[in-house]
């Protein structure tokens, strides 16, 4: 064999398969013809060809379909009582919602008549909610809170998120309000035409933290969120990532991402494979208020 | 049904028709993960994995590949997570420590035959186990699973030049690790008579 012998071996290899083209097995019959080793490595790679292709497939150790069915049970009862968990959770979201829409503007007028009358039992319970969420009820939250202007819908919202976040220090509202918002769950949307990016997620993430069979949503850990953020950078999938609040549906800064990286946090994917002229799918929000 | 209804049936989430792909395929994706893992019970499991990436992923198949084709290029891909994970954590197979590797069946009629095949074989075995993950994965599912050189580059996302040369290089590196432990001398005269109406 000499050097120029290597540059036959892909042929070998393809004419072991029978995938040469008549142009290429007519060159290597010409050189198998007048050199003995390249016939030699023929015979050995079509050795080694024949006899891995009649390798018989063993019997997995136990009922491999029995196991795979059962796992696939299993996942589909997570996944309904996943959906069962978001459904509660976005009615009673849906309920604070109305019951704050319900409630008077939050002016300074309001804000004294509350202080002077406690029996206002709407007002009240609502200031509760607030106030039960802060550690200590330090009591100048409710009346800060309240003196603020009245609320646009998204504060609105992002006071509610109080109730579900239950901030563990008291202090001013605006400083309460962003705390809540830095604990709420965020949105992450990923915009990318790479159909890598679904496929990923698809083997990647947990199956039950998908929303719904139908939606290319996802409930995802802090982990999970790292892991695809890794690969993103490692695979240089080329996507556009956009945050926001759950509760307020809206984008939050840059430097809110910080945070919400650093801590236990629950993230809802959404992924577009193939199609980037369409817009993004809306996060499942709940609606926000009417004005 | 074929295997193309049941596909179908199972995208429209009949289990019993994805039960049924999954008996069908069992076998032989539970030997390409065990010919990639090494060890029995991490090939049960990266089967287990392989399948159900199926089952999630199912939305997604396309059908512009086959479905085998696709649920190797899931077996391989569980394999190779599991491999990377396991070298993470330091832990790694060597070449003596594959029992659970079955050796291959023998499938020559004569006792001197069979004999040369079992030696073949477990030679194959390490062989095969030398190989980097590139050149085993792509070379099993040539061989083993016997997708054409299209379906592997399709699976593999590569173009057809880089199959064609990656599948020569794992079988020239397999040559060469069979000659370098002299496992080609005790057979292979027998073998070249019978290779002859190959050649050329």
């Amino acid at each position: 064999m000499t050097a120029d012998c290597s540059e036959y071996t892909p042929l070998l290899s393809a004419a072991a398969d029978g995938v040469l083209s008549p142009e290429e097995q007519s060159r290597l019959a010409d050189h198998l013809a007048c050199c003995p080793a390249c016939r030699e490595r023929y015979a050995q790679t079509l050795l080694i060809h024949e006899t891995l292709s009649a390798w018989e497939a063993p019997e997995p150790p136990g009922d491999l379909t029995a196991a795979v069915m059962a796992r696939i049970r299993s996942e589909r009862a997570v996944r309904r009582k996943r959906r069962r968990c978001a459904a509660a959770l976005a009615a009673c979201f849906t309920l604070l919602l109305f019951s704050a829409r319900l409630l008077p503007p939050m002016g300074k007028g309001s804000s004294d008549a509350v202080s002077a009358d406690t029996g206002g039992a709407a007002e009240y319970n609502e200031a509760a909610l607030y106030d039960s969420a802060a550690e200590g009820a330090a009591p100048s939250a409710t009346p800060e809170l309240r003196e603020a202007e009245p609320k646009e819908p998204e504060q609105v919202l992002q006071g509610a998120s109080t109730f579900f976040n239950a901030p563990q220090t008291g202090g001013g509202a605006d400083a309460e309000t962003d705390k809540a918002a830095a604990d709420a769950p965020a949105v992450v949307t990923l915009s990318s035409s790479d159909p890598e990016l679904l496929s990923w997620m698809t083997s990647n993430i947990s199956p039950e933290a998908r929303c719904s069979q139908d939606e290319d949503a996802w409930l995802i850990t802090a982990d999970e969120y790292q892991a695809l953020n890794a690969h993103i950078e490692e695979a240089a999938i080329d996507c556009e990532m956009e945050w926001g609040s759950f509760f307020t549906a809206a984008a939050v800064p840059e430097e809110n991402q910080a945070i919400e990286e650093e801590k236990e946090m629950i993230c809802v994917i959404y992924l577009q494979a193939g199609e980037p002229e369409e817009t993004p799918e809306e996060v499942p929000a709940p609606p926000e208020p009417e004005p | 049904m074929t295997e193309q209804e049941l596909v179908l049936a199972a995208q429209r989430g009949d289990d019993a028709a994805f039960e049924e792909l999954v008996r069908a395929y069992e076998k032989k994706v539970y030997h390409l993960a065990l010919r990639m893992c090494l060890d029995s019970d991490a090939a049960f499991e990266v089967s287990q994995e392989a399948f159900l990436s199926a089952w999630r992923g199912l939305k997604f198949f396309r059908r512009d590949s086959s479905f085998s084709t696709w649920l190797y290029r899931l077996t391989s891909n569980a394999a190779i997570d599991y491999l990377r994970r396991r070298k993470r954590q330091g832990d790694t197979v060597s070449l003596d420590d594959r029992d659970a590797v079955p050796d291959p069946a023998d499938p020559g009629p004569s006792p001197q035959r069979q004999a040369e095949n079992r030696e073949l074989g477990e030679a194959l075995s390490r062989g095969l186990a030398s190989l980097s993950e590139d050149h085993r994965e792509i070379l099993l599912l040539r061989e083993l699973q016997g997708l054409s050189y299209d379906e592997i580059a399709q699976a593999l996302s590569l173009d057809l030049g880089t199959v064609k040369s990656r599948i020569a290089r794992a079988r020239e590196r397999l040559r060469k690790y069979l000659l370098q432990g002299g496992n080609f001398s005790e057979y292979l005269p027998s073998n070249l008579a019978n290779t002859k109406g190959r050649e050329g």
